[in-house]
C-alpha cells in the first residue's frame, strides 16, 4: 500500500532515517491537521490543542478546533489552523 | 467508518486530556468536542456499552449517550420483551381466529326477516370453525325451509359467513291486501280505463276526495268473488278554486314605528330588576314576553319583556278596475300551484260578486287529471 510519508522519507539521502521517525505531521490548507506518532493530549479546548510527542511538545493554535479523530497513534485537528508550533 | 452508526457521549471531567490519553489506547474517538463544562465525543456503536462501562469505572460522569444506527435499535427492539410477546401473541392469535367464523352476512333480503336467516343459519352450523361449516348443505337446507327463498349462496369470506339470497318475486294476485281504489280530488269523471277490480262510477259521475273508484274484487260466471288488486286508470275533469276579497274603502290600523319596551327580571315571582317606562301611546299594541336566563331550575331568572309599538288608524282607499288584472293574476298563480306539469288546463272561470264597494273574486281552474293513479293493492 502506498504510504506518504514513508514516500518521502524514501527519496531523502542525507539525513538519518532513524530520525526521522519520532512523529509526521501534514497540515491540509490550514483546515486539517493529520498526526501520526502522537504520545498523549496535553491541552484540548477550541482555541489550542496540544499534544506530546517524542522530542517535546506541539501546540497547535485556532478556532473551532476540534479532535475529529483520535487514536492511540494518530490524530486528527479539524478547524480554523492559524499556527503550529513545535517546543 | 459511517456516522450514523455511532454513540454520542457527553461527559463531564476534570482532566479530559488524561482521560482522552487512556481512552485512546482502547477506542479510536471523533469528533471530541471542548463546550463550556462538558466535552462531546463519538465512538463506534459496537464499542459503546465498554466504553460506557469503562467511563464509570474511572468514575467519569456521563451526562448523555445517544445511540445511532439500526444495530442499537435491533439489540434494544430484543430487550423488550414484553412487545415481543405481545407481537408473537398477536400473530398467534391472528393465525387462530383465521379459522374461525365470527360474523353472518345476510345479503338480498326484502320480505325475509334477515335475523330469521341469521338463526337459523346459527342453528345449522355445529361451530364456529371453518371446516365444521359445509356450506353446500347450508344452502339445500335454507332453501328447503324457506318458501320464499328463490336462489341461495354460502360463502366463507375471511371471518364472514355470507348468505346471498334472491327471494321468489310472487305476482301481486297471489298474495297481499287489496284495498279500492279511491278518488283523491273531487272533481267530474270524463274517461275510464279498467284493468281488472270492479267499478264503482262511471264517466259524467260527479266524485269527492276520498270516494271509492274501483273495488278490489272480481265475480265469476258462479258469482263468487274473487279478491284481486285494483287496476284503472280514471281521469277526471278537477276544479282548482281560489278567491280573495278586495275593499274599495278601508280603515286599517299600522304601526307608526315608535315603540317603547320595558323589562323585568324576576326570581321566584320576585321582581329583582325593572326598567318600566310610562305608556305614552294613545292608540298602541302590546307584545309580551318572557324567557329563562338560566337553563338549570336551581335559579330560574326570568326576563319580562314588554313592548307597546304606537299605532294609527288609516284610511285606505282602492279602484277595483285598476288592479282587478293584477287580483286575477295573483289568483291564478295561486291556483297553479297545484297542476303538476304535464297536466292539461282545459279552462278558466272568474267571477266577481259585488255589494257596499266589497268585490268577491273567485277564480276557477279546470284541469284533467288522473284521479285513481296507481294500484289499490298494498305489498305485505
Amino acid at each position: 500500500m502506498f504510504n506518504f510519508f514513508e514516500e518521502i522519507k524514501g527519496q531523502l539521502r542525507r539525513v538519518d532515517k532513524n530520525l526521522l521517525s519520532s512523529y509526521n505531521m501534514v497540515n491540509l490548507s490550514g483546515t486539517i491537521l493529520y498526526v501520526e506518532g502522537h504520545l498523549g493530549l496535553t491541552v484540548l479546548s477550541p482555541t489550542v490543542i496540544s499534544f506530546k510527542i517524542k522530542k517535546g511538545r506541539v501546540e497547535v493554535e485556532g478556532e473551532n478546533l476540534f479532535l475529529s479523530e483520535l487514536s492511540s497513534n494518530t490524530l486528527k485537528i479539524e478547524g480554523q489552523i492559524k499556527r503550529v508550533e513545535e517546543f | 467508518m459511517k456516522k450514523y452508526n455511532r454513540s454520542h457521549f457527553k461527559i463531564k471531567t476534570l482532566n479530559k486530556e488524561k482521560l482522552f490519553n487512556k481512552i485512546c489506547k482502547q477506542f479510536e474517538l471523533f469528533d471530541i468536542k471542548q463546550e463550556e463544562q462538558f466535552t462531546k465525543f463519538e465512538v463506534e456503536e459496537r464499542q459503546a456499552d465498554k466504553l460506557e462501562k469503562f467511563l464509570r469505572e474511572n468514575n467519569v460522569k456521563i451526562e448523555q449517550i445517544k445511540h445511532f444506527g439500526l444495530r442499537k435499535r435491533l439489540k434494544n427492539f430484543f430487550k423488550m420483551w414484553g412487545v415481543i410477546a405481545g407481537l408473537v401473541l398477536g400473530l398467534a392469535m391472528f393465525f387462530v381466529q383465521q379459522a374461525f367464523v365470527f360474523r353472518i352476512d345476510v345479503w338480498g333480503c326484502k320480505d325475509i326477516e334477515k335475523q330469521e336467516i341469521v338463526n337459523f343459519v346459527k342453528e345449522h352450523t355445529p361451530s364456529n370453525f371453518k371446516s365444521n361449516i359445509n356450506t353446500q348443505k347450508l344452502e339445500i337446507e335454507l332453501k328447503d325451509n324457506f318458501e320464499k327463498i328463490s336462489s341461495v349462496s354460502v360463502a366463507i369470506v375471511g371471518q364472514s359467513l355470507i348468505v346471498n339470497i334472491n327471494e321468489a318475486v310472487l305476482p301481486e294476485e297471489m298474495e297481499g291486501d287489496f284495498q279500492p281504489i279511491v278518488s283523491q280530488y273531487d272533481g267530474k269523471i270524463t274517461q275510464i280505463n279498467l284493468v281488472q277490480g270492479t267499478l264503482n262510477v262511471k264517466v259524467g259521475d260527479i266524485v269527492q276526495k276520498g270516494q271509492v273508484l274501483v273495488y278490489p274484487y272480481v265475480t265469476d260466471g258462479e258469482g263468487n268473488i274473487l279478491p284481486v288488486a285494483p287496476k284503472a286508470e280514471i281521469k277526471a275533469d278537477v276544479w282548482l278554486s281560489e278567491n280573495e276579497v278586495f275593499y274599495e274603502y278601508q280603515i286599517k290600523e299600522e304601526k307608526t314605528g315608535r315603540k317603547i319596551t320595558c323589562s323585568t327580571i324576576t326570581l321566584f315571582g320576585l321582581e329583582i330588576y325593572s326598567n318600566l317606562s310610562d305608556n305614552i301611546f294613545e292608540n298602541f299594541e302590546s307584545e309580551k314576553t318572557s324567557i329563562y336566563l338560566t337553563k338549570n331550575n336551581l335559579l330560574p331568572f326570568v326576563y319580562n319583556k314588554i313592548t307597546f309599538y304606537e299605532t294609527k288608524m288609516v284610511e285606505i282607499t282602492r279602484n277595483f278596475e285598476q288592479e282587478k288584472d293584477e287580483i286575477f293574476e295573483k289568483l291564478r298563480q295561486k291556483a297553479l300551484i297545484y297542476v303538476a306539469e304535464n297536466e292539461i288546463i282545459k279552462g278558466e272561470r272568474i267571477s266577481v260578486k259585488q255589494g257596499g264597494g266589497i268585490f268577491y273574486i273567485f277564480l276557477t281552474l279546470t284541469i284533467e287529471k288522473d284521479i285513481g293513479e296507481g294500484y289499490g293493492y298494498i305489498f305485505p
